[in-house]
């Protein structure tokens, strides 16, 4: 399988997923996961930046479009994917990646898996609350919603990382 | 020349990445204008069916919380109806004035659910499970959402067994409606979806489709029950009876929510029956 229908293939279960599962989590009235941002995350970083950028936005505004909420799902996957490429400089101590060495399990150890994921996912969850409640009066529930939301969506990323990538490691 | 081009291969990227950023706030900001009409209702052409085809599946997780309130509101709407009064008064004052001082509640209302229950016996019966505990007794009604059920025969602390409709000792006082005739519904031919009503003379006009409802004469059920309708009747060569056999209302195959009617004047009746028999 080539990267092309690797990438195609994931972005299609995924989005399936979001849309007749995890569209209907909404656990305490603000838990609800975006479990597709795992294709994202997964992007090749050798894709053309301006390819990678588009790809986001379809993305997101697929989401947006069954969630009602035209643009800020789109917003705000333009903006993670635009912050990768420097949360992985800064997390690698300023240094670029090796070429060929993705951001995958097997590749790098758990902890650092777990802080980019954690990372990525606030940064598209905070600007998902922020462009839906706008209003500074409940600036509480909006940091409290996404820090929620970030731990939950992570820990179900990193399972379907982990499920998918330990049999390659073999 | 050269050095533009540099430029601009080097903050393409950033460019794109401004595009649709602006273009996703503008998706955003446009809440109520006709673009934003165009946009959400040609959407909604893929989107309304893939979620209606999710929603067969998500619906199943409230159909039990629907059916308790359902319940609930078919408990209000029957202990409303007019055939749970003894007594009515029809002036043209009380219908105006909307009060009705002689009107006094004759029944009582509450649910159960069948947890055992057989139709492809001689004799059937159905278990509730409310029992003493509840309040139910000896000579209770019981009715479906859509007709006659039973009656309680037995009660012990938390159940209760319903001698149900399709037994050969169930006999039910019964009125075929348009022409108010009273006869008796038995269950005689061991199929559970069709009895028969005796007593009725041949003379009688009963058509194919009337309905039978309860009488009202038994102090057991409330009137205007639905029991079945008629689907088939003959004259019987033996006796000088119609032959009528009805289609069950009640579909016994399929029995999960039933009703128990009680009748809050039973020890009174019952007492004044008592004298009548001594004589």
């Amino acid at each position: 399988m080539n990267r092309f229908s690797k990438n195609f293939s994931r972005f299609f279960i995924l989005l399936l997923l979001q849309v007749f599962v995890f569209n209907y989590v909404q656990w305490f009235g603000f838990l609800n996961p975006a479990v597709y941002l795992l294709f994202l995350i997964l992007l090749p970083l050798e894709i053309p930046k301006p390819v990678q950028y588009i790809l986001a936005f379809i993305t997101g505004f697929i989401v947006d479009s069954f969630l009602k909420t035209y643009g800020i799902q789109a917003f705000a996957c333009v903006l993670m994917i635009f912050l990768k490429p420097y949360i992985i400089l800064i997390l690698n101590g300023l240094k670029p990646l090796e070429a060929g060495v993705k951001p995958v399990p097997g590749v790098k150890d758990f902890y650092w898996i777990l802080v980019y994921t954690l990372l990525l996912v606030f940064v598209q969850q905070i600007t998902v609350t922020l462009l839906e409640t706008f209003q500074w009066a409940q600036w509480w529930r909006i940091i409290w919603s996404s820090i929620a939301n970030t731990f939950f969506t992570t820990f179900i990323i990193l399972c379907l990382e982990y499920i998918f990538y330990s049999n390659k490691k073999k | 020349m050269n050095s533009l081009r540099e430029l601009i291969k080097r903050f393409f990227h950033l460019f794109v990445f401004l595009v649709l950023q602006i273009f996703a706030l503008v998706l955003f900001y446009q809440n109520n204008n006709y673009q934003h009409f165009v946009l959400s209702s040609t959407l909604q052409k893929v989107t309304a069916p893939v979620q209606k085809f999710a929603n067969i599946f998500y619906k199943q997780f409230h159909y039990s919380s629907d059916n308790a309130l359902l319940v609930q509101q078919n408990m209000k709407l029957l202990s409303e109806k007019e055939n749970m009064f003894i007594f009515s008064e029809d002036s043209v004052h009380a219908v105006f004035t909307g009060e009705n001082k002689n009107k006094r509640k004759m029944y009582d209302i509450t649910s159960a659910h069948v947890v055992f229950n057989t139709i492809n016996k001689t004799n059937n019966y159905i278990i509730i499970d409310k029992g003493k505990k509840d309040g139910v007794n000896h000579d209770m009604a019981v009715i479906s959402p859509a007709g006659v059920v039973g009656v309680v025969s037995d009660v012990s602390e938390n159940f209760s067994t319903v001698i149900s409709l399709l037994n050969q000792n169930s006999r039910i006082s019964a009125k075929i409606i348009p022409i108010n005739q009273i006869g008796i519904v038995v269950w005689t031919d061991y199929d559970p979806t069709i009895a028969q009503v005796i007593d009725i003379p041949q003379h009688l006009m009963v058509a194919v489709g009337d309905s039978v409802v309860t009488s009202g004469y038994s102090d057991v059920f409330p009137k205007d029950i639905l029991i079945g309708t008629v689907i088939e009747k003959y004259d019987n060569p033996n006796n000088t009876f119609l032959t009528i056999k009805i289609k069950l209302a009640t579909d016994f195959r399929n029995l999960y929510n039933v009703f128990l009617i009680s009748n809050l004047y039973k020890a009174e009746l019952d007492t004044l029956k008592q004298n009548f028999k001594n004589e």
